[in-house]
């Protein structure tokens, strides 16, 4: 049974690599675009990973992390950041909302796979 | 009578207890009003002390209330000569008091004073010369206001155009590295087998060589019970020269029987009649020996018929056998080269494969890297978005400026100061705050670490 990964990226390069990337890894991936997106897909279905942007029009990363973490399904679902954003006040935020590991871009696919292996298996 | 004393006695009592009464009021009276100047004298002896006390304390403080305000207004005096100096030129001054003597605070608020009206009047002046300026530039709110959205929506295309040519070249290599992917795993399968267990070129290439082997086994061992077959032919035609000297014997028997039955008639005729049954059993002896004899010739004319056969089946099959043996050795030869061939050819095909997953493992990596290279497009785009956002606040805070200058009739206002600081909080890169702050610095192109928390 292939882990289920939800990818949120407003940049499509980005969301069109890594997502061939992850699938090509064995994981089943759902996309959204930005966070009032990836709020739709948290629907009740079973999510073992988030990996999200900072910087996203509608909502940003970090308002939809605190925002799943109200939804008791998604509670304790990991978070990955994947941001340009360098500032150690964003980052402490994001540590204070729940996230689990911070990539700051650019980054190598297989740096950010080793993150979602470490984290997915813990 | 006695009631009439008794009234007397009491009347005199009650006068004599008002007496005293009046008397110990008219003595405290006095006594109060004694003590109430004594203790006003006190009083007032003690206010004087301490109002002399506090006068004292309030000159003093008063003293040093002075020389504080003395020193704050010297130091105010010098920070406005600085401030002087840096609105109005360096070197330049408003007055020449500024670093003079200790005066006293009137003196010094006199100067101050001075010296605020007359930085006022340069700055007047200075204010009349940037209106004076600020009109000499004709439309520049005007063109700011038509030409901001401009820039405005070719930053925004600039944006948007990175942004699709950058995921469709991302899409591309995606595409290639996934076609390779492909090509290389079916050329592992085709050199290797793949995981349903289809052999290979390697496994068919061994499975081809144990296989011919077993044939050219199986046709060395024919050709040995080839062997074999001549061997028992050669010993039949031993059991034919047994069988061919066995008619010599019987027909050499049969002779010997003639010459018998030739004495034994020859014996009988001497005899006469007696012996006349005797001649008809020895001719009939003779008869027998003479079909013994050629029942012999017959079987040895049949037994050199068979040799010959024999020898001429024998000299078939020598031929045969040898015939076979070299087309055993040919087919043996023919094989191994083949075999060569294919093995040497699969090798190849081996190396072929193996440089070929090493070369789509390299590229992998390239292709990697310039994904890590393309993100800059992400970082660019974040970058352009606030710019156009800026230049959007600027092009609304000027219609705002406008709108009020002609409705209301205020004076335009912009506080550069904030408008920067405002700026710099929506920065998301230390890039980004460099070149606010006016370093060139390149944005980052190197991969960066992950941070557990």
């Amino acid at each position: 049974m292939a882990k289920i990964i939800l990818f949120v990226e407003d940049s499509a390069s980005v969301r069109q690599v890594m997502s061939s990337t992850l699938t090509r890894e064995g994981y089943q991936v759902i996309l959204a675009i930005d966070g009032q997106d990836a709020l739709t897909k948290l629907d009740g279905r079973k999510i073992h990973l988030i990996i999200s942007d900072v910087n996203m029009p509608k909502m940003d990363g970090l308002a939809f992390v605190k925002a799943s973490k109200q939804i008791p399904s998604y509670r304790f679902t990991p978070v990955i950041m994947l941001t340009t954003e360098t500032q150690a006040e964003k980052m402490n935020e994001g540590k204070a909302v729940g996230v689990k590991a911070w990539i700051v871009k650019p980054f190598q696919p297989p740096q950010l796979l080793a993150a979602v292996s470490q984290l997915i298996q813990a | 009578m006695a009631v009439g004393f008794i009234i007397t006695i009491v009347g005199l009592h009650f006068r004599s207890r008002n007496r005293y009464r009046l008397s110990l009021q008219s003595i405290e009276q006095r006594l109060l009003e004694r003590l109430n100047q004594e203790n006003e004298e006190k009083i007032q002896a003690l206010l004087d002390e301490h109002n002399n006390k506090v006068l004292q304390d309030c000159v003093k403080q008063v003293e040093s209330d002075r020389q504080r305000i003395g020193i704050l207004l010297t130091d105010l005096a010098n920070r406005f000569g600085t401030l002087s100096k840096r609105l109005v030129g360096q070197g330049e001054e408003i007055t020449g008091r500024v670093g003079a003597e200790r005066l006293p605070i009137e003196a010094l608020i006199a100067d101050l004073s001075q010296r605020i009206n007359a930085l006022v009047s340069h700055l007047d002046e200075q204010y009349a010369v940037s209106a004076k300026q600020e009109q000499g530039i004709v439309g520049l709110d005007s063109l700011c206001q038509r030409i901001l959205p401009i820039w405005s929506n070719q930053v925004e295309m600039a944006r948007v155009h990175t942004e699709e040519s950058i995921a469709d070249l991302a899409q591309r290599f995606d595409a290639l590295s996934q076609r390779l992917d492909a090509a290389v795993t079916r050329s592992q399968n085709t050199v290797e087998g793949d995981k349903n267990s289809q052999g290979g070129i390697v496994e068919l290439l061994k499975d081809s060589q144990l296989e011919l082997s077993a044939i050219t086994k199986a046709l060395g061992t024919s050709l040995e019970d080839k062997v074999q077959l001549f061997r028992s032919i050669e010993d039949l035609s031993c059991f034919t020269e047994k069988l061919s000297k066995m008619a010599s014997e019987v027909s050499s028997i049969a002779s010997q029987t003639n010459l018998l039955a030739l004495n034994a008639a020859i014996q009988s005729a001497r005899a006469g009649d007696a012996g006349r049954g005797f001649s008809v059993v020895a001719e009939e002896v003779r008869k027998l020996s003479r079909s013994s004899g050629d029942v012999g010739r017959k079987i040895t004319e049949t037994i050199e018929s068979v040799n010959e056969a024999i020898e001429d089946t024998l000299k078939v099959s020598r031929r045969f056998a040898r015939q076979d043996k070299a087309t055993l050795d040919n087919a043996e030869q023919i094989i191994a080269v083949v075999l060569k061939h294919f093995s040497q050819a699969a090798a190849g095909l081996v190396d072929s494969e193996e440089l070929l997953r090493t070369e789509n493992k390299a590229i992998n990596h390239e292709i990697s890297d310039v994904f890590v290279d393309l993100q800059f497009q992400d970082r660019v785009s974040q970058i352009l978005t606030l710019v156009g956002s800026d230049l959007n606040k600027l092009e609304q805070h000027l219609n705002a400026l406008k709108n009020e200058q002609t409705i209301e009739g205020l004076s335009r206002s912009l506080d550069v100061e904030q408008w920067l600081k405002e700026l710099s909080t929506t920065y998301t890169m230390e890039e980004q705050l460099a070149a606010h702050d006016g370093a060139k610095k390149a944005i980052m192109t190197k991969q960066s670490n992950i941070t557990f928390f």
